[in-house]
C-alpha cells in the first residue's frame, strides 16, 4: 500500500473512481486518459485487461497518434501468418528470386569484362584540402601536403576536358558509355523513380529535372506521361501538350496522356481539341469518370465563353453599360488597365479563331495541332505588346524622360501579369493586382465627374498630358465638394494627376499627389512607385530608397522597385559612403531638402521647356557637348544623363536619341538603346546610325531576324557600309548557331521558334517591348560593369556586341560546373512559369557566370587563343578580378598566358593590356592557389610573357611594379 | 489491416560478433561483416533460397570488420568496401577475396562508418568512398587513386578530437555537388560541402549521433536523418538553409534506449525504419508540410519541417539491432543485425499503400 500512495501521488492524482468505463467513456482529455493507461498498465490497482483495452480505444479515438499506444508487440514471423497471406508471401519471394537471380548471373558474367567507370572523371577535389584548412580551422587538415611534382602528374587539363565535354546543366546526365541496355534502363528508371518521388513532395520543378534526365537516358512513354503531369501542375500546358503527344505517339491508346492533354488544352482554352481528346479517351474507356466531368465542364465553358463575348460587344458599343471588373476600369486611368480590357477582348477573340483553326485542321492530327500551339502561345504575348507600345512611343515623342520608358516597363509587366490571368479560367477577368481597386462598396461617383475623368483618360492616352492633368485637377476639386467623398475614385484621381504631373517632369506636384493618394490608401504600390522615380529624377536619393524599399515590402516580385532600390542604393553609396544605410535610417528627415545643382536643373527647366526657346537651346547645345565629353571619356552613364536632358528640351532631335542609344549599347543595355533608335527612325527613317544601332541592339537582344533586316534596310541606304557589312555577316552566323542551338535543346524549341515565326506584322512594336521586357532581369547585373568600361566609343567596337553575348558563355572549369547548373536551373524554373522568357536571361557581361561560360565555350569548341583573346579584349583588365571571380583554375590561368603570350605582343596596347591582365590576374581570389597547378613549362610561358613585357619597355609599366608582379607571380 | 507489416521472413544466430550486413546489389545474396572472438574479421555471403539461409561462402581476415559498403562500386564488379578495427579501408571482389581490390591504411583508429556514393548508378560524379573514424577524421576516398584521399576532414592539430560515429553522402545530384555528413560522440554534427570544401552547416544534437542519412544520395539534399543516443532522432529538411538558423529540424522519441539507426526505403525516400537498442524496429513516415519554406521577420527563407508518423513498431530482438540494410531490388525486403548474433532476414508488407 505504500507503493500505491506513492505511485499513486506520481501519476498526478488520478482518483481511483476515475479508473471506471463509465469515466473513461466520457473523459476527452487525451492527457487524463493516458495517465488513466498508465496507472491501469502498472497493475498497482489491479489487473483489468479489458479496462485497459477499452481506455485505449478510447484513447485512440481522441488521439490516434499517442505514443501510449506504441505497443512493443513481438514481430510477426512467416511460419505465424495466416496461411493465405504466407503463401502469397512466399509466392512473391520466389518470382522475386527467380527473376533477381536472373539479373544476378547477367551481371555475374559481366563481372569479368571492364569497368564502367574508367570513363568518369575523379572529382576535382584534390586542391580541397589547402582551401579547406583555410576556410575551415575546425576541421582542416589536411592529411599531408602533397609535392608539386605530384600534381603535375595529375593532367587537370585532360581531366576537366572530359567533364566539360558532358553535362551541361542538370537536365541531362552524363550518359555513361559501356553500359548496356539493362544497365541503362535501370539509370533512367531511377531517375524516373528520383522525379516521381518529388512530384509526390510537391516538388515539380525538380520532378521535372528528372524526368528530362530520364527520358535523355532513354525516352518512355512513363517518364514523358509523368514529366507531362508535373508540367500541367506547373501549368505549363504548351509543355504537358508536347510531352502528352509523344507519349500518344509511342502509346497511341493512353488515356491518360490524352486527358492530361485535354485539360492542358482546356486551361489554354483551345476548347475544340480538348473535347477532342477527352472524346478520346471515352473511347477507349467509356467509363472514365473524369474525363465525362471535364468535357461537361467545357461545354458550361463554351457556351460562357459565347455569352461573354457577345457581352464584350455590347460593351464596345454602350461603354457606360457596367459588366464586372467595368467600375475598376473606369476609375484606374492608366495604361495597364486600360489594355487588360482589351486584352481579355483579344483573348476571347483569338480564342475563337483557335476555335476555327482547330476544327480545321483533322480531328487526330496531334502534330498540327502542336504547332498551333506553339503559335498561340507567341500569340498572346504579342498582343499585350502591341497595347502596351503605342502609349509608349508617344510619350517618347512627348520627349520626357527615360524614366518614362521604366514605367512604361512597369506597364508591359502588369499587363503580362494580367495576361497570364485572363488565361487562368479560375480567376475572374478583372485585374486585382492594384490595391487601389476598392473592393467593398463606394458612394457613387457624380455622372459629371466620371465624364470629366473619362475625358482626362482619354487625353492621357493620347499624350495630352496637360490637357488631361486639367481636367483631373477639376475632377478632384469637384470630387472633394461631394458631401460624402469617395475615397478610392479620389485615390485614383490623385494617381492619374501624378501620373500626368511625371509625364510633364513635373516632380514635385507629382510627389504632392502621390503622398495625398498615399495617405487615402496607404501602400499602394502605383502611387509609391511614382513617388519613388519623381524622388529619383529629384536626386532625393534616400526618400527613394524609402519608397522602393516600401514597395518592395509590400511586392517583392515588382522588379521595376527591386532595380530602383539598387540604382538608389548605388547612387547614395557614392554620396554617403559604405555608411549610407545608417544615415537613411537615422537620418531622414533632415536630407530631405538636400539638393545638388543638377536637381535644380532638374526642377527649374524640366517643367518650362518651351517658356524660354533662347534658353533652352543654350542649354541643348551645353548639354548634349557634356553627353558627347562624356562618351569619349567612356563615362556613359553621365553622358546618358546628359542626352537626357537634351531629349527632355528638344524632343524632336534625332541626335540625342541615337547617342543615347549608342551609350546604352556600351553599357549593355541594349533593350533600351534598341527603344532609343525606335523613337529616333520615327523621326528621321533612314538616319543611318540609328538603324545601325537598332541592328546591334537587336543581335544583342539576340533578336537576329530583326537585326539582319535592319542591316540589309540599311545596306540598302549605304551600299558602302563597311561595318554594317561585317555585322550583318557576323549575326547571321550567330543566328545560325542559335537555330542549330535552340533545336538541339528541345526543351526551347517550341518557344524560340515561335519567336521567330510570329507574323511579321507585329514585329516591330512587339518585339520591342518584349525585349524590354526580357531586359528587366538582365540590366540588375550590367550596371556594375559599366563604369569600368572604358573603350573608346567607336561604333566598330559596338559592333563586337552580338559577338559578345556569344562569347560570353564563358570558361568554366569543374567547380564552377554545378553553379552554372544552378543558374541554369534557376532560370529552368522560372522558363516553367514564363515560357517565353527562354534563354534569354543569361546573356550579358559583367557577372563571373557570364564570362566563365564564354570562356568554356571558346575552350569547348576551338580552344584558340584568338578567340581567347576576343575575350579577353572585351573586358577590361581591372575588370578581371570581379568578373572571374572564384572561378580562376589552373587551365583558366593557363590559357589566359597562353593567349596574352600569342595574342597579345604586337602592338605597345597589347603589351600594356597584357601588362595590365597579369596585374589584375594575381589579385584574382583564387589566383595563387591556380599559380601551384601551373607545370615547368606553363611557367615558362609566363616568363616569357613577362619577357615580352619588358623587351616592349612600354612606358606606363613600371620596372618596379613589373618586377613586384613577378614576385607575385614567382617567376 | 492496411497498416504495413514488419514479419520476420528468415533468421539464423552465427558464432561471431555482428556488425553490419549490406545485400550484394541485384541479388538475393547479402555479405554478413563481423568479429571472431579472436578478434579476427569475417566475412560471410548468404544466399536466401526456399525457406533457409544457405552460407555461400565465408573468409576469415585478421582484423575485425566494422563496416561495408557497395555503394562506390559498379553494378558489373559489385566490390565491397570495408572498414576495419585497425583503420583499414579495403575493397573486396567477392568473387576472390583473398587480396583486397584496393586497400589503404586511411585511420590511425577504428573506422565506425563507411558510406559510398556514384555507384550502383545512384548518385552523379566519380565513386567515392567516405569513410568516419575513433581517430576524429572523415576522409573521402577514390579507389582509382592509391594511398591519398581526396579530402580530409579533421580537427586541427592539437585540439581534442571526437569520436566520428557516423558518415553519409549526400547531395550528389550533378557530378561535382557532393556533401558529406558526419555525426561525432558529443552529439556534433557537420555537412561538409565537397564542393567548395566548406562546412556548409553544424550544429549539436546533444547526445552522441549513432547514425546519419539522407533520404536519397542522389538528388539535391532533401532530408537528413540523425539518429542518437537517449532514444532520439532528429529529421532535418535540408532545402532552405537559414543564414542563422541553419535547417528546420523537428526530434522525435522512440526506442526507450539508443536509436542504432535510421534507414530510408530506397523506394521510397519518405519512409524509413529506426531500430534501437531495445531489440525494436520502428517504422516511421515523414509528411511535408503544406510550404516547405517560409519566411522569418526579415523576409529570409526558412526551412519549415513537417511531421513524422509511426506506422508501426515491433520488437524482434532482446538485444540492440545494430544495422539493417533494405535491399534496393525488392520492396520491403531488409536484412538486420542484432547483438544477439543472429541475423534477419525482414519482409515490411504493403509499403506501397502508405
Amino acid at each position: 500500500m505504500e507503493g500505491y500512495g506513492r505511485d499513486y501521488a506520481k501519476n498526478s492524482n488520478i482518483p481511483v473512481e476515475h479508473l471506471d468505463y463509465s469515466y473513461i467513456k466520457n473523459c476527452n482529455n487525451a492527457k487524463e486518459l493516458e495517465k488513466i493507461i498508465k496507472v491501469l498498465r502498472s497493475g498497482d490497482e489491479g489487473l483489468y485487461p479489458d479496462l485497459i483495452e477499452f481506455a485505449e480505444k478510447k484513447l485512440e479515438t481522441v488521439n490516434p497518434k499517442s505514443k501510449m499506444l506504441w505497443k512493443e508487440k513481438p514481430a510477426v514471423k512467416t511460419s505465424q501468418l495466416e496461411k493465405n497471406q504466407r503463401d502469397t508471401l512466399i509466392q512473391d519471394m520466389e518470382e522475386w528470386m527467380t527473376s533477381i537471380a536472373a539479373t544476378d548471373d547477367h551481371l555475374k558474367s559481366k563481372s569479368m569484362s571492364k569497368e564502367a567507370f574508367d570513363d568518369v572523371p575523379a572529382s576535382n577535389k584534390k586542391d580541397a584540402d589547402a582551401s579547406l584548412k583555410k576556410s575551415d580551422n575546425n576541421a582542416g587538415k589536411p592529411p599531408a601536403p602533397r609535392s608539386y611534382s605530384e600534381w603535375d602528374k595529375i593532367n587537370i587539363d585532360e581531366e576537366l576536358a572530359k567533364v566539360g565535354n558532358d553535362n551541361k546543366d542538370t537536365k541531362s546526365v552524363r550518359k555513361p558509355t559501356g553500359l548496356d541496355d539493362n544497365e541503362l534502363i535501370m539509370k533512367a528508371n531511377r531517375e524516373k523513380d528520383k522525379g516521381n518521388e518529388a512530384f509526390k513532395a510537391g516538388d515539380y520543378n525538380e520532378a521535372i529535372v528528372y524526368y528530362d534526365r530520364s527520358i535523355s537516358l532513354i525516352p518512355t512513354a512513363a517518364a514523358y506521361n509523368n514529366r507531362a503531369l508535373a508540367a500541367l501542375r506547373m501549368k505549363d500546358y504548351v509543355k504537358t501538350i508536347e510531352d502528352c503527344t509523344k507519349v500518344i505517339e509511342m502509346e497511341p491508346r493512353n488515356s491518360k496522356a490524352y486527358l492530361r492533354r485535354g485539360i492542358a488544352k482546356k486551361e489554354r482554352k483551345e476548347l475544340k481539341s480538348a473535347k477532342l481528346d477527352f472524346e478520346t479517351v471515352l473511347t477507349f474507356d467509356p467509363e472514365n469518370k473524369k474525363a465525362m466531368e471535364l468535357l461537361k465542364d467545357l461545354k458550361d465553358e463554351s457556351s460562357k465563353e459565347q455569352s461573354n463575348t457577345e457581352n464584350e460587344a455590347d460593351i464596345n458599343s454602350k461603354p457606360k453599360e457596367k459588366k464586372k471588373g467595368r467600375r475598376m476600369v473606369i476609375t484606374e486611368v492608366n495604361e495597364d488597365t486600360e489594355y487588360s480590357d482589351t486584352i481579355n477582348l483579344r483573348n476571347e477573340e483569338k480564342s475563337q479563331t483557335d476555335d476555327v483553326k482547330s476544327s480545321i485542321q483533322s480531328a487526330g492530327d496531334s502534330l498540327t495541332n502542336h504547332t498551333t500551339d506553339d503559335k498561340q502561345e507567341s500569340d498572346s504575348p504579342i498582343i499585350i505588346n502591341e497595347n502596351a507600345i503605342s502609349p509608349k512611343s508617344e510619350v517618347i515623342d512627348e520627349g520626357i524622360t527615360s524614366t518614362i520608358t521604366k514605367i512604361t516597363n512597369e506597364s508591359t509587366e502588369l499587363s503580362a501579369m494580367e495576361n497570364d490571368k485572363s488565361q487562368d479560367p479560375i480567376i475572374t477577368p478583372e485585374p486585382n493586382y492594384t490595391p487601389t481597386v476598392a473592393v467593398q462598396p463606394e458612394p457613387e461617383i457624380p455622372e459629371g465627374i466620371l465624364t470629366i475623368k473619362d475625358e482626362g483618360n482619354l487625353l492621357y492616352k493620347n499624350g495630352q498630358y496637360g490637357e488631361a492633368l486639367k481636367k483631373y485637377s477639376l475632377a478632384i476639386d469637384l470630387l472633394k465638394k461631394e458631401t460624402r467623398v469617395n475615397q478610392t475614385a479620389l485615390a485614383s484621381l490623385l494617381n492619374n494627376r501624378a501620373a500626368c504631373h511625371h509625364r510633364i517632369g513635373d516632380c514635385r506636384n507629382c510627389i504632392i499627389d502621390c503622398s495625398e493618394s498615399l495617405d487615402i490608401i496607404p501602400n499602394a504600390i502605383k502611387p509609391l512607385m511614382r513617388r519613388a522615380a519623381s524622388y529619383e529624377i529629384l536626386e532625393k536619393y534616400r526618400k527613394a530608397f524609402l519608397d522602393y524599399r516600401s514597395v518592395n515590402v509590400i511586392d517583392r516580385s515588382n522588379k521595376n522597385a527591386s532595380d530602383g532600390i539598387s540604382r538608389v542604393s548605388r547612387a547614395l553609396r557614392n554620396i554617403d559612403g559604405p555608411k549610407w544605410r545608417d544615415i537613411i535610417d537615422g537620418n531622414i528627415s533632415s536630407n530631405v531638402e538636400e539638393n545638388t545643382g543638377k536637381a535644380k536643373i532638374t526642377n527649374n527647366e524640366i517643367p518650362s521647356p518651351k517658356s524660354d526657346s533662347n534658353y533652352t537651346e543654350e542649354y541643348y547645345i551645353q548639354m548634349k557637348e557634356k553627353g558627347n565629353s562624356y562618351v569619349k571619356k567612356g563615362n556613359y552613364e553621365e553622358a546618358i544623363k546628359s542626352y537626357t536632358q537634351c531629349i527632355l528640351v528638344r524632343p524632336n532631335e534625332v541626335a540625342p536619341y541615337t547617342n543615347r542609344a549608342l551609350c546604352y549599347l556600351k553599357t549593355s543595355q541594349a533593350a533600351l538603346a534598341e527603344a532609343d533608335t525606335e523613337t529616333a527612325l520615327k523621326v528621321d527613317p533612314s538616319n543611318v546610325k540609328a538603324l545601325f544601332r537598332r541592328a546591334l541592339s537587336r543581335i544583342a537582344l539576340e533578336n537576329y531576324k530583326e537585326g539582319i533586316r535592319d542591316l540589309n534596310l540599311l545596306l540598302k541606304i549605304e551600299p558602302s557600309n563597311v561595318a554594317a557589312r561585317k555585322e550583318l555577316d557576323k549575326a547571321k552566323q550567330k543566328w545560325l548557331k542559335e537555330m542549330h542551338n535552340s533545336s538541339q535543346n528541345e526543351n526551347s524549341t517550341s518557344n524560340k521558334k515561335t519567336t521567330e515565326n510570329i507574323s511579321t506584322k507585329n514585329k516591330e512594336t512587339t518585339d520591342k517591348v518584349s525585349n524590354k521586357q526580357q531586359n528587366i532581369p538582365r540590366k540588375r547585373m550590367q550596371i556594375e560593369e559599366i563604369n569600368e568600361d572604358e573603350d573608346e566609343v567607336v561604333p566598330t567596337e559596338v559592333l563586337s556586341e552580338p559577338t559578345k553575348f556569344d562569347t560570353h558563355r564563358f570558361k568554366n572549369s569543374a567547380k564552377d560546373r554545378t553553379k552554372d547548373k544552378d543558374y541554369k536551373n534557376q532560370s529552368f524554373k522560372s522558363n516553367q512559369q514564363v515560357p517565353t522568357h527562354q534563354e534569354k536571361h543569361e546573356l550579358r557581361s559583367g557577372n563571373p557566370y557570364e564570362f566563365l561560360k564564354a570562356w568554356e565555350t571558346v575552350r569547348k569548341t576551338t580552344n584558340s587563343t584568338v578567340d581567347y583573346a576576343r575575350l579577353l579584349r572585351q573586358i577590361s583588365p581591372s575588370s578581371l578580378v570581379k568578373v572571374i571571380s572564384n572561378g580562376l583554375e589552373a587551365d583558366t590561368l593557363v590559357s589566359i598566358i597562353k593567349t596574352l603570350l600569342e595574342q597579345f605582343k604586337d602592338s605597345n596596347d597589347d603589351i600594356l593590356t597584357s601588362y595590365e591582365i597579369l596585374k589584375y590576374l594575381s589579385k584574382v581570389p583564387r589566383f595563387e592557389m591556380s599559380l601551384l597547378f601551373l607545370s615547368a613549362s606553363e611557367k615558362l610561358n609566363i616568363k616569357q610573357a613577362f619577357s615580352n613585357i619588358v623587351m616592349a619597355n612600354h612606358p606606363k609599366v613600371k620596372t618596379e611594379d613589373l618586377t613586384a608582379l613577378r614576385a607575385l607571380y614567382k617567376v | 489491416m492496411d497498416k504495413p507489416q514488419i514479419i520476420v521472413h528468415m533468421q539464423k544466430g552465427l558464432d561471431y560478433t555482428l556488425f553490419d550486413a549490406k545485400w550484394i546489389p541485384s541479388s538475393a545474396r547479402f555479405v554478413v561483416m563481423g568479429s571472431r572472438p579472436n578478434g579476427n574479421g569475417t566475412l560471410q555471403i548468404y544466399e536466401i533460397s526456399k525457406g533457409d539461409l544457405v552460407l555461400l561462402k565465408e573468409t576469415n581476415k585478421d582484423a575485425s570488420i566494422k563496416c561495408g559498403t557497395f555503394a562506390a562500386s559498379n553494378l558489373r564488379s559489385r566490390h565491397l568496401a570495408t572498414g576495419d578495427f585497425n583503420g583499414n579501408l579495403k575493397t573486396w571482389d567477392l568473387e576472390n577475396w583473398h587480396t583486397p581490390v584496393y586497400s589503404v591504411k586511411g585511420h590511425k583508429e577504428i573506422i565506425n562508418s563507411i558510406d559510398g556514393c556514384a555507384g550502383l548508378g545512384i548518385g552523379e560524379g566519380a565513386p567515392e568512398i567516405v569513410t568516419g573514424s575513433r581517430d576524429g577524421s572523415v576522409k573521402v576516398w577514390d579507389t582509382r587513386q592509391h594511398d591519398k584521399p581526396v579530402a580530409a576532414m579533421s580537427p586541427a592539430e592539437g585540439e581534442d578530437h571526437r569520436d566520428c560515429w557516423t558518415v553519409a553522402f549526400g547531395n550528389a545530384y550533378t557530378e561535382s555537388e557532393r556533401c558529406v555528413c558526419a555525426g561525432y560522440d558529443n552529439g556534433d554534427i557537420k555537412l561538409f560541402d565537397l564542393r567548395t570544401m566548406s562546412v556548409r552547416w553544424e550544429d549539436n544534437l546533444k547526445n552522441g549521433i549513432c547514425n546519419i542519412e539522407f533520404d536519397r544520395k542522389d538528388i539535391m539534399m532533401n532530408k537528413l536523418l540523425a539518429c542518437t543516443l537517449e532514444s532520439k532522432f532528429h529529421v532535418f529538411d535540408l532545402r532552405t538553409q537559414h543564414p542563422e538558423k541553419g535547417f528546420a529540424g523537428l526530434s522525435e522519441k522512440a526506442h526507450k534506449s539508443t536509436v542504432w539507426f535510421g534507414k530510408h526505403l530506397p523506394q521510397n525516400r519518405d519512409i524509413f525504419i529506426t531500430g534501437g537498442g531495445s531489440g525494436s524496429l520502428f517504422l516511421w513516415k515523414y509528411s511535408y508540410p503544406s510550404q516547405r519554406c517560409v519566411k522569418d521577420n526579415n523576409g529570409i527563407e526558412m526551412g519549415n519541417i513537417g511531421s513524422v508518423n509511426l506506422q508501426q513498431n515491433v520488437t524482434i530482438s532482446t538485444q540492440p539491432i545494430n544495422s539493417l540494410d533494405w535491399s534496393s531490388d525488392k520492396e520491403g525486403l531488409s536484412i538486420c543485425t542484432s547483438f544477439d548474433q543472429t541475423i534477419r532476414v525482414l519482409i515490411v508488407s504493403k509499403l506501397n499503400r502508405l
